[in-house]
């Protein structure tokens, strides 16, 4: 039965495994892994704006390094983490509820139907939608005057354009979908018995969405934040479209460093201190994530109840 | 106790009407303002007018896009339900041609006309429409290739070098845009100095100048990983079976990959091809740091429009290709359908996994 011809057939393949993957392989050390080696490589080099490659790479220094740590970097810098890891946050607590709706309490065809209406504004032209918001948020644009017809505002209308509010407004919109729809995915995967049985159990609905719901959907909630953290730090369309002077974010700050100043070595050590600074929020938000549970679930009384009941249950079966 | 109950999904569903709102609320707004009558995209005039949507129909060359564009899909409706009366013919194959032929629509008209540049000319985005269309196309198919063939090993090969692959993948699917984007930007001086190579990125081959190939290798790299993702998942999860039967049989390797492998992925390639299509039309900053004077596609050129005031006519040009999105997108959701899934089940492809 195993003795099958394909799997003679199989035996007689000599080839690599990867002989398919080869084109990609290829690719992608070329176009992904060299670049990005040279820019490793360029944060140690001194610019040198003769050359054609305008970086000196004879003595290598981690001058660029120590340059880059002054005052309008800090800021920028800052500035970025404290919008991103916001942001991060408010589009779980604004997205979380809208997955679970979709997940757990509709009808299949309401689900394609949500499902589509968050699909569709996400993979719209991300610049688009951010220059969308230069339409209610302009100082003299028809929003502006009705709240200040309402008198809700002074009469210089909504003045968050080019500042970090605006930043802050639009890049929950634009990474929101990115968020919803991982949750979603991960959500829907539960299996429904998995909660009937903690609610069977006596766990009211708390304890089960803390203790039941919210471990299994872990993995779907740390896509989540890896798909909108990473790319929120390093992003530049938002703030070089809202942001203007004093809503700067790191990741235009480093652009200009390579189309504007030509100062690659400054601009290199940039990227790698941000790539940097990225994974150590990450490192410390997952240990927060993984303790906190934890340690809420110790402390609850319901889980307590609900942790004696399973033992009790368990006990006579095995007995 | 009943009564609370019912209070939190009446809570839940009003917060998801409301969350879909903020969704929605700001494209709506370039729609509404793609038809303002003032000279500013930013600022209602309090008066409506199709006079920038008028200029598409300027000089009749819009009527001749949209019959050519209505001949082509006519045939392929055609095509479509000739093949379908055919027994030979896979359904799964049929049911791509409709897809496919608008996507060939589309190709056709802005590949082979000028009409952007006749139509936007006096905007000066035309060729920036163009150009958006000629790069995006051309980085789908390479993610298409790359894609689709590593996708295939990693589901049908697996090994230890899988791993890595997918390591790999994953670190191109999460990497900052702009840390490509500056890789990128510093490494095509370098690959211009080599001899024959650097000729594809320095003054290009056939019609296409040094920058389009430069946006096709850029925008090609996160859309092969999600193509890669979207045909290996569909993949293993079908038997290979039928593929061990096909060599059972007697049939070479080559014919058992065109006649069985292919026909089972051939929906997952188009899909990834959809989406790429897609990611590829709108992206901005790995193309703003790398695009040259030639190849400015239409995000490049909007995001050097907002430096000044922007006219109601990037809103025209934006609500067309959200239509063109919209429409791949659709196609993706109708052959993912078809295939059988369910609304998760797409949902889960849209995240890539």
């Amino acid at each position: 039965m195993t003795f099958s011809v394909a799997s003679v057939l199989r035996r007689r393949w000599r080839g690599p495994k990867y002989l398919l993957a080869i084109p990609a392989i290829i690719w992608y050390l070329v176009f992904f892994a060299a670049p990005i080696a040279f820019i490793v490589l360029y944060s140690f080099g001194t610019k040198d704006s003769s050359r054609l490659v305008p970086v000196d790479l004879g003595s290598l220094s981690t001058k660029s390094y120590s340059a880059v740590f002054d005052e309008t970097f800090f800021k920028t810098f800052r500035a970025t983490l404290r919008i991103s890891v916001l942001a991060t946050f408010l589009c779980v607590v604004i997205g979380l509820p809208v997955a679970y709706f979709a997940a757990f309490k509709v009808a299949e065809k309401w689900k394609a139907i949500i499902l589509a209406a968050v699909v569709v504004p996400s993979f719209t032209s991300f610049l688009i939608r951010t220059v969308a918001w230069r339409i209610p948020l302009a100082p003299n644009g028809t929003l502006s005057k009705w709240l200040v017809g309402m008198g809700w505002i002074s009469d210089n209308g909504i003045q968050i354009l080019e500042t970090p509010m605006a930043v802050q407004i639009a890049i929950v919109y634009n990474y929101l979908g990115f968020m919803i729809l991982p949750l979603f995915v991960a959500l829907d995967r539960i299996d429904v018995r998995m909660r009937e049985a903690s609610k069977d159990l006596g766990a009211g609905r708390v304890a089960t969405f803390m203790g039941v719901t919210l471990p299994l959907a872990g993995p779907g909630i740390v896509a989540g934040v890896l798909l909108t953290f990473i790319p929120m730090c390093g992003d530049y369309v938002t703030a070089t479209v809202l942001g203007g002077a004093k809503g700067n974010m790191i990741g235009a700050m480093i652009a200009s460093q390579f189309s504007g100043a030509q100062n690659w070595p400054l601009g290199s050590a940039m990227a790698i201190l941000m790539i940097a600074a990225v994974l150590l929020a990450l490192v410390v938000g997952f240990v927060v994530v993984w303790i906190a549970p934890r340690l809420a679930a110790l402390a609850s009384p319901v889980v307590q109840v609900v942790r004696r009941k399973i033992l009790s249950d368990q006990s006579p079966a095995s007995k | 106790m009943r009564k609370k109950i019912e209070v939190l999904p009446k809570l839940l569903s009003a917060w998801t009407v409301l969350v879909l709102v903020f969704l929605f609320i700001p494209i709506s707004l370039v729609f509404l303002h793609s038809f303002n009558y003032g000279g500013s995209f930013t600022i209602w005039s309090g008066r409506a007018s199709t006079k920038w949507w008028g200029e598409l129909f300027n000089g009749g060359v819009m009527y001749g896009v949209l019959i050519r564009f209505a001949v082509v899909v006519v045939a392929g409706v055609v095509f479509a339900r000739i093949t379908k009366r055919r027994e030979n013919f896979s359904k799964r194959v049929s049911s791509l041609i409709l897809p496919l032929t608008f996507v060939f629509a589309i190709v056709l008209n802005g590949l082979m006309t000028e009409w952007y540049r006749t139509i936007f000319d006096f905007a000066g985005i035309g060729d920036s429409i163009r150009n958006s269309f000629i790069a995006a196309f051309g980085a789908t198919v390479i993610a298409v290739l790359i894609g689709g063939m590593s996708g295939v090993a990693l589901a049908r090969r697996p090994g230890g070098w899988t791993k890595f692959f997918m390591a790999t993948v994953f670190l191109i699917l999460v990497t900052p845009e702009i840390m490509d984007a500056i890789a990128l930007a510093t490494w095509f001086p370098r690959i211009k100095a080599i001899p024959v190579i650097g000729i594809i990125f320095s003054s290009g081959w056939g019609p296409f100048n040094g920058g389009i190939n430069k946006l096709w290798v850029g925008q090609s790299l996160y859309s092969s990983a999600v193509v890669t993702l979207i045909v290996r998942a569909r993949l293993s999860g079908l038997d290979e079976a039928l593929e061990e039967a096909a060599a059972d049989l007697g049939a070479p390797p080559g014919r058992a990959f065109r006649q069985i492998t292919l026909p089972l992925i051939a929906s997952a390639m188009v899909a990834g091809a959809l989406l790429s299509f897609a990611l590829c039309l709108d992206n901005a900053v790995i193309s703003t740091l790398i695009s040259e004077a030639g190849s400015t596609t239409f995000p490049v050129a909007l995001l050097g429009a907002t430096r000044s005031t922007i006219k109601p006519f990037w809103g025209v040009g934006a609500v067309l290709l959200f239509i063109v999105t919209l429409g791949a997108l659709w196609f993706l959701a109708v052959i993912l359908r078809r295939g059988g899934d369910s609304a998760s089940k797409i949902a889960a492809t849209f995240t890539g996994s």
